[in-house]
């Protein structure tokens, strides 16, 4: 197949134009405001995929299936972006981790089930740190330390040349 | 060849003067988003709400996505493939290889937690505008969006690639500076050293840059 070249319009760029000028500003401000009034919506979720994680972490056992590891790191990657909008971005940073350490076990077909624990667990503390005051830093710094025993390190191939 | 696109502006603050100064509003522009979870679409949708889009399309699954395109044009599509798998880092390739135009030309954008390491290259290569990280605050997809408004790269479509060119012109540092190549070899080494990906890192991957001469 030879290179072909395409010169579509800006579809994003006339939409912007047409619309009514407003602020940019008082559009993030609006944006963040209309997360903040989600906090406590958000919050419940997260309380409602905890729970789901716990029963997926224990139907693995100790030698799950392939499916089961991935439904499992579905589960945890879907938690990424809520804990921030219920107001604990530190459970955002332990989700991320735990998405590596089941990735990198994944990848490695290699199951241990107390990294992954340890994370649920942390994660449990951090959805209580104002009420049981841990320091949220701690523990994100000892799941990282989990994390870079159990992530892969990521490369890549070149990028396809067009 | 090369693109007539520039490099996406340094990260703003939301007490940048410029924003004060910069009008924004997505009233018209017709938006479909497609995420596994019903409060991460939620989110998404809470935001682009208060840029003032009011025209979104929200589906959980790949089937209403297929659907919906082929019933409405859209101006921007925001997508989170982990959690559909290979099937999802599919989509878009054949949104960019078969769909009909004008919806095969529409910007892109991955909005992702996590890709699985097998699947970076996948993202990478699959004719996304963009890729950013969750969480997403306002400001970064406020900034991102307006790039994309922007850029006027070609659409390029080979054997082993269909969508934006990724190359960028580079138009030399800013007047008065030096220029960041030295940043860019200490961010480098920092993701030499800690193997992680943050939001630059990923957008370098994206969007392979020819250095200046």
């Amino acid at each position: 197949m030879s290179l072909l070249i395409h010169h579509p319009d800006n579809k994003l760029a006339l939409a912007l134009r047409k619309a009514k000028p407003k602020s940019a500003l008082q559009a993030i401000e609006r944006a963040n405001a209309n997360l903040r009034a989600m906090a406590g919506e958000a919050l419940a979720y997260l309380d409602g995929l905890l729970g789901e994680l716990d029963v997926a972490f224990e139907a693995c056992g100790a030698h799950p299936t392939d499916e089961q590891v991935l439904a499992m790191y579905k589960l945890v990657v879907r938690m990424i972006g809520i804990g921030t909008v219920a107001g604990i971005p530190a459970l955002d940073i332990a989700a991320r981790s735990l998405c590596d350490v089941i990735d990198g076990m994944a990848t490695r077909n290699r199951f241990d089930r107390n990294p992954i624990k340890v994370h649920i667990d942390s994660m449990r503390l951090l959805r209580r740190s104002e009420e049981n005051g841990i320091s949220a830093d701690a523990l994100l710094a000892g799941l990282a330390a989990v994390r870079d025993r159990y992530a892969v390190t990521i490369a890549t191939t070149p990028a396809a040349k067009p | 060849m090369m693109a007539a696109a520039t490099k996406p502006a340094m990260s703003l603050s939301e007490t940048d003067p410029q924003l004060a100064r910069t009008r924004f509003n997505l009233e018209t522009a017709s938006i479909l988003l497609l995420d596994a979870d019903a409060m991460s679409l939620s989110i998404m949708s809470q935001v682009l709400s208060g840029f003032g889009a009011h025209n979104m399309v929200k589906c959980e699954n790949l089937v209403e996505v297929k659907a919906a395109l082929a019933k409405t044009e859209f101006q921007l599509i925001i997508l989170d493939p982990a959690p559909f798998g290979e099937e999802g880092y599919d989509f878009i390739p054949w949104l960019r290889r078969h769909e009909k135009a004008p919806n095969r030309f529409t910007s892109v954008i991955i909005a992702s937690g996590h890709t699985q390491a097998s699947r970076v290259s996948s993202a990478r290569d699959s004719g996304a505008n963009f890729v950013v990280t969750k969480p997403l605050a306002p400001i970064t997809l406020f900034e991102r969006i307006m790039w994309m408004a922007r850029e006027q790269r070609p659409f390029v479509e080979c054997k082993a690639y269909a969508g934006p060119e990724r190359r960028f012109r580079h138009d030399g540092p800013p007047p008065g500076m030096d220029g960041r190549r030295a940043e860019d070899i200490e961010a480098m080494n920092r993701f030499a050293s800690t193997q992680t990906l943050d939001q630059t890192d990923i957008d370098s991957i994206m969007q392979p840059q020819k250095a200046p001469r």
